[in-house]
């Protein structure tokens, strides 16, 4: 009986601190050790087309962490009521209906970085992440810890996004957000950066300098 | 009824769907009119930056609304020069470039400018890049052969190569005495391939690994300005 209730009371405690030391780990997981792009691999086309330079990157980061959070939340809320053969379909509607209120309201406010993301905002319903942690975290957690996990895995997606527009921008066109920091005179621009198998090396040479930091390496 | 049911599951892929269904009109509805000025004014503001007329960052959609109505007097023209009815600002060029070239309305933005009285000719472009759809405006001078100013925009080019057509340091080689047409009476104002050529009156530099969009505009304003030609030589001598 003791150990029922004291039980009780960790569980209640848990409850209450909304930023224990589990919860937090759903946001910073996902920044390294288990980052959806570098470590999990997905969702990795749209870090191909969107990171030529890093404006449209940050923005479509900001976007997928909406995303990411919104229907995380979504499908953690309804987990007990979704039919598990329909599932998926149902995962797919709520991340399009969530893309397209992005869409919209991009449209409507900030029309000029809308223009900039042009088709991308849309492809943000093919990203597997979305649908990988829907699938993976928000079916069986509750409403909060889904929250965090959606906007820990949005800010790994954003963070991994901008370091590859950084570099692809800086050694593509010799600028950073539109500013001239390589001329032309010192500096030859390397058109491969610019195309999208640029951002393949970039990936790979965080992928090795990540895991060489974090002293990982694959085992037979 | 239970859960894994087919009943069930038909139940609630309805319901998802209509919630969503529903959501969705509703905020479009609710965003559709800053939606639709915002195209309308960047229309407005695009044909006004290619007569060097802009605004700044604080510029409320407002203010270039009325600059727009003010200085701005829009026509439609045919193939062969002549004043036709339509409104200009709303013909979409997409469905108008499916017409024959004879049945298309042209429309053409006539700016004057406040200080000097000065007219200049605003003509819409449009014309395929390397991904989508290429288009733009183009401005000349009341001698019509002289290019005042133009501004370039695109569906799907790549961001760094293609897409640098809408670039400052690219749209401004069209100005300062740039000139449309050659002796013989063709259009004859090319993007040449890559930086760094040997560039005449009626040539300007492209951009490096984008030779198939270069290629586009050049498409673009050879089609579209020929269209205008006969509008271009009546007014001249009128």
């Amino acid at each position: 009986m003791s150990t029922a209730t004291a039980e009780q009371q960790v569980e209640k405690k848990k409850g209450e601190a909304l930023f224990s030391k589990k919860n937090l780990r759903l946001i910073s997981d996902p920044l390294n050790e288990n980052n959806p792009i570098t470590v999990q691999v997905l969702g990795i086309c749209s870090a191909l087309a969107v990171t030529a330079q890093v404006k449209p990157a940050f923005v479509m980061s900001l976007a997928v962490i909406f995303v990411t959070a919104a229907s995380n939340v979504l499908i953690s809320m309804m987990r007990n009521a979704i039919p598990s053969r329909i599932r998926i379909i149902v995962q797919l509607t709520i991340v399009a209906t969530m893309v397209i209120l992005v869409d919209l309201f991009l449209k409507a406010y900030v029309y000029d970085v809308s223009k900039q993301l042009s088709v991308f905002v849309g492809l943000i319903i093919t990203n597997c992440i979305i649908m990988g942690r829907l699938e993976a975290f928000a079916m069986g957690n509750k409403v909060w810890p889904s929250l965090l996990d959606g906007i820990g895995n949005g800010i790994g997606y954003g963070a991994i996004l901008l370091m590859v527009a950084v570099m692809r921008e800086l050694l593509g066109s010799g600028s950073i957000l539109g500013v001239t920091l390589l001329p032309e005179s010192i500096y030859v621009n390397n058109n491969l950066m610019v195309v999208p198998a640029g951002a393949l090396f970039a990936v790979g040479l965080i992928i090795w300098a990540q895991r060489a930091h974090n002293k990982y390496y694959e085992t037979e | 009824m239970q859960k894994n049911s087919t009943g069930y599951m038909y139940m609630f892929a309805l319901v998802i769907t209509l919630g969503c269904g529903v959501l969705l009109a509703i905020v479009s509805e609710f965003t559709k009119v800053d939606r639709l000025t915002n195209i309308k004014v960047e229309k407005m503001t695009n044909i006004l930056s290619t007569v060097n007329y802009t605004f700044d960052k604080e510029a409320t959609n407002e203010e270039i609304e009325t600059a727009y109505k003010q200085y701005i007097e829009e026509k439609v023209v045919n193939t062969n020069g002549e004043f036709i009815e339509g409104n200009a600002f709303e013909i979409d060029l997409k469905s108008e470039r499916k017409k024959e070239l004879a049945d298309q309305q042209l429309p053409v933005f006539i700016f004057t400018q406040p200080e000097t009285e000065e007219k200049f000719y605003v003509v819409p472009l449009r014309g395929n890049g390397l991904w989508g759809a290429v288009w733009g405006y183009i401005s000349v001078e009341s001698d019509f052969q002289t290019v005042y100013g133009v501004k370039f925009d695109h569906e799907s080019e790549t961001p760094g190569l293609g897409a640098e057509i809408t670039k400052e340091w690219f749209t401004e080689q069209f100005k300062g005495g740039k000139q449309i047409f050659d002796k013989d009476e063709e259009v004859a104002i090319t993007i040449l391939k890559g930086k760094g050529n040997e560039l005449n009156q009626y040539s300007v530099d492209g951009i490096s690994g984008a030779t198939i969009t270069g290629n586009g505009v050049n498409d673009m304003l050879k089609n579209d300005l020929t269209a205008y030609k006969a509008y271009f030589e009546k007014s001249k001598n009128s």
